[in-house]
């Protein structure tokens, strides 16, 4: 059980004037049940590459493997395989349409050709899921609710659709803190009571490095490096010179350690950080070096 | 991809044309459109052609641009001709059946379908040589006049400038909201005519949203920018008629004139 | 010079769903200050900004802008045309196709001549540095270049003040940076009184003075060290804090040689490697 790219190109405009690569020769793959973190600039490639994993664009060249089936064939099992990879775009709340909540969740699940009662089923499900009362809000409009809520019911509505891989391209975009905080901990939540994988596009490192346990970077549409989270981490050099940077506690101590103190610049969390400029000034009490 | 249709159909250039006032422009269009219908004889048609493919030649924009503009009317064109060509009494060349071609019929359908063409060739050195602000500068200094009557030329042309400048922006969003419902499974081109509409609620209801709070924030914006109506407001580009501008419009009555006088050439 | 005095505001006054939105609110802005206003989502945070140049009106108290009141209708253009607004979304304050017709907008708004229009439009272009967009059309531009446009159109009606309402919230880190940069520029050479409200706190240590609003009233006020090292309240209010200050106020309580008031790496820097 995997998704994966297979040295997949895709070409906008391909022989017009305004050719543009966007992807270029990329493979990766993703392990079964994992939270990764794709990262990489505007313009990366990292929104092409989110419509190629689902099959809403095609690549140019190579294939796109979800658990086995190359999901570019013809048929209708590969239609249905398609939907193993639920995708969720920048602003999803932009996408809510319904009266209630409740039927703009179970739009998924009827295009999905569910009859009424599993659709429900789903809805309940998928509410729950992402931390909605399905009680409280089913009969409410959608644009009713905060810009928070508003999202995760838009996340709802494709987790109904019972994806086995969740592609969400940066959920906490114009959200506050706290709405980010929100969001950011209902997502992970979810990927521990589902089967699920999800993949995180972001900005920020240092919400990938307090989620993600999987990290593919992009730069001018390749695969600079993937691996796991503190592997790929480790290559901070590489992250600073495509301009990505590191999370800001792991920021800090490369500037200590560069700066001449013993540290560990491995942590990626403020009480990581903490334990270990703490040891280093314990340290220094009897050795004085620095 | 949807982001990159132009707004309206202006080819930049330096050209006369380019160069004259939009008002112009506008006055010399509908000019050569009237000497277009005042013709009525093969040489008026040769000399109104001559006249319109020396305008295109002036306006240094490329031919297939003009030619792209007569694709959309290929139907009407060869409907026009169709209808002339077996319709027109007079001599019979070719018959089979009830259907009669007539030498009559050709000449009427070379001679439509020509002054068809050089319509809409006129029509398009417009458009290809303005950019739709400055056409919308003409609307509002032309309509002006009628102020006085309760005609609101400022308002009008402010919404033109507002929907030029937000065509590319629904655009794009129209084309993100189509891929987030496709990715929730919807289809737009299954079913019969009914089921279509209905598969386009999902795109039209955000779409409209959207659209008015855009234009609940624009509003905010702009009156923060001390935008108050057209009263006391002064334009970046204040339209004036140039010498240039005189000397095409008199080249234009000219042209006019002769076209008229074309009615009395014996052929 | 803006002046808030004991500004209340009630949205949909006297009906069921009346909100207090700002609730008493003193604030004292001078010229060439460069204040920022954070505080979660509904805290009231855009409608003081509002306030700030008369788009909204207080329910009671009054707001001034140097000696004019925001409620007197006929001063309104003046006001307007001193405190100039910077909005969240980059494409719902573009008004026109091309660059130069709208940082063009405002100066024709106010009547100018062309010549001094098109000074202006030059003269702006070159604050936001984007002299070689003249005539590009803002739909092809990214976000921080159109934020940028739109600051420039604010410029180009030579403003005393600049209220930025969440400039960045929907811009990635490079476009964040622009806009941020350009800001500090204004500020600091052009002596533009910058109000920004954010919920970015990188954004609110590089202000003079910090605002932290809740639930539509200030409810801290100080330089960026002094709000900053008031980790748990901050905390409460559903605010971040940078990390290098976390670091610094635990490491204080062991370290007293460490201050709490950290803002930086290399502030930090400089404390543990002297």
């Amino acid at each position: 059980m995997s998704l994966e790219l297979k040295n997949v190109y895709y070409t906008y405009n391909a022989g017009g004037p305004e050719e543009t690569h966007a992807i270029n020769d990329v493979s990766f793959t993703i392990p079964d049940h994992s939270f990764v973190g794709l990262v990489g600039h505007t313009g990366s490639g990292k929104s092409t590459l989110v419509q190629l994993m689902n099959g809403l664009l095609a690549p140019t060249r190579g294939e796109v493997v979800v658990d086995g089936v190359n999901i570019n064939d013809k048929g209708k099992e590969v239609r249905a395989q398609r939907r193993q990879v639920g995708l969720v775009f920048q602003y999803p709340e932009y996408q809510l349409f319904e009266e209630t909540i409740a039927k703009d969740v179970a739009f998924g699940p009827m295009n999905q050709g569910l009859d009424e009662a599993a659709q429900t089923e789903r809805v309940k499900e998928a509410m729950a899921l992402v931390e909605m009362d399905y009680e409280r809000f089913k009969d409410h409009s959608p644009f009713e609710l905060s810009g928070g809520q508003k999202r995760r019911v838009a996340i709802a509505g494709v987790v109904a659709m019972r994806p086995h891989y969740l592609i969400l391209d940066e959920p906490t975009a114009g959200l506050d803190p706290l709405g980010r905080d929100r969001i950011l901990e209902a997502i992970y939540r979810l990927y521990e009571n589902s089967d699920m994988s999800i993949i995180l596009v972001s900005h920020s490192m240092d919400d990938v490095a307090r989620f993600a346990n999987y990290m593919v970077v992009m730069n001018h549409g390749q695969k600079v490096i993937e691996g796991k989270t503190a592997e790929v981490f480790a290559q901070a050099e590489l992250l600073e010179r495509i301009h990505l940077g590191v999370p800001s506690v792991m920021a800090l101590l490369r500037a200590l350690k560069s700066a001449g103190m013993d540290v560990d610049t491995s942590a990626l969390t403020v009480n990581e950080g903490i334990d270990i400029i703490r040891a280093a000034l314990a340290k220094r009490k009897e050795g004085r070096e620095c | 991809m949807l982001k990159d249709i132009t707004i309206g159909q202006y080819i930049k250039g330096n050209s006369v044309l380019h160069r004259l006032d939009p008002r112009t422009k506008i006055f010399g269009m509908l000019a050569v459109m009237v000497a277009l219908f005042l013709i009525n004889k093969w040489t008026g048609l040769l000399y109104i052609g001559v006249v319109v493919f020396a305008i295109l030649f002036a306006s240094q924009v490329p031919l297939r641009f003009y030619l792209k503009g007569i694709k959309p009317l290929l139907f009407i064109l060869i409907f026009t001709a169709l209808i002339q060509i077996f319709l027109t009494p007079g001599n019979v060349l070719w018959q089979w059946k009830i259907f009669h071609i007539t030498a009559e019929g050709i000449r009427l359908a070379v001679f439509m379908c020509t002054r068809l063409i050089l319509l809409v060739m006129t029509t398009s050195v417009l458009t290809l040589t303005t950019t739709p602000i400055q056409l919308t500068d003409a609307v509002e200094a032309l309509l002006s006049p009628f102020k006085r009557i309760g005609v609101p030329a400022h308002e009008l042309a402010m919404m033109m400038t507002i929907a030029l400048r937000f065509i590319p922006t629904l655009i794009d969003e129209t084309d993100k909201i189509m891929k987030a419902q496709a990715a929730r499974g919807a289809s737009f081109d299954e079913g019969g005519l009914i089921q279509r509409a209905k598969a386009l609620l999902p795109i039209l209801v955000p779409l409209f949203l959207n659209a008015i709070k855009r234009a609940d924030e624009l509003a905010m914006a702009m009156e923060a920018r001390c935008y108050h109506g057209g009263e006391g407001r002064t334009r970046l580009n204040e339209l004036a008629y140039k010498a240039a501008d005189y000397r095409a419009l008199v080249v234009v009555a000219i042209i006019v004139v002769i076209a008229f006088a074309t009615r009395w050439v014996a052929f | 010079m803006i002046d808030v005095n004991n500004v209340v505001h009630i949205y949909n006054a006297d009906s069921d769903s009346e909100i207090l939105a700002l609730d008493h609110v003193n604030l004292h802005i001078e010229q060439g200050e460069h204040i920022a206003i954070l505080g979660r989502n509904g805290c009231g945070k855009s409608t003081l900004a509002k306030h700030l140049n008369g788009l909204l009106l207080p329910t009671e108290g009054r707001v001034s802008v140097d000696d004019f009141d925001t409620l007197d209708a006929d001063h309104s253009l003046d006001i307007l045309q001193r405190v100039g607004m910077v909005f969240q979304n980059p494409d719902n304050q573009l008004v026109a196709t091309t660059v130069l017709e709208e940082i063009a907008f405002g100066p024709e708004n106010l009547g100018l001549p062309r010549e001094k229009i098109l000074e202006r439009v030059d003269e702006a272009l070159k604050m936001v540095q984007m002299e070689d967009f003249r005539n590009a059309m803002p739909h092809h531009l990214s976000g921080g270049q159109k934020q940028r446009i739109a600051i420039a159109g604010i410029i180009a009606m030579r403003p005393e003040t600049i209220v930025f309402d969440e400039p960045t919230a929907m811009l990635d880190p490079d476009g964040r940076e622009e806009v941020v940069s350009t800001m500090l520029r204004l500020n600091k050479e052009e002596g533009l009184t910058i109000v920004n409200i954010t919920h970015f706190m990188e954004e609110a240590v590089l202000a003079d003075r910090v605002v932290v609003m809740d639930d539509g009233k200030i409810v801290m006020e100080g330089t960026p060290r002094e709000i900053f090292t008031h980790v748990d309240e901050l905390r409460a209010l559903h605010l971040d804090v940078p990390a290098v200050t976390e670091i610094a106020v635990q490491l204080h309580e062991e370290f007293p040689f460490i201050p709490r008031d950290v803002l930086t790496i290399e502030e930090m820097v400089k404390v543990l490697c002297p």
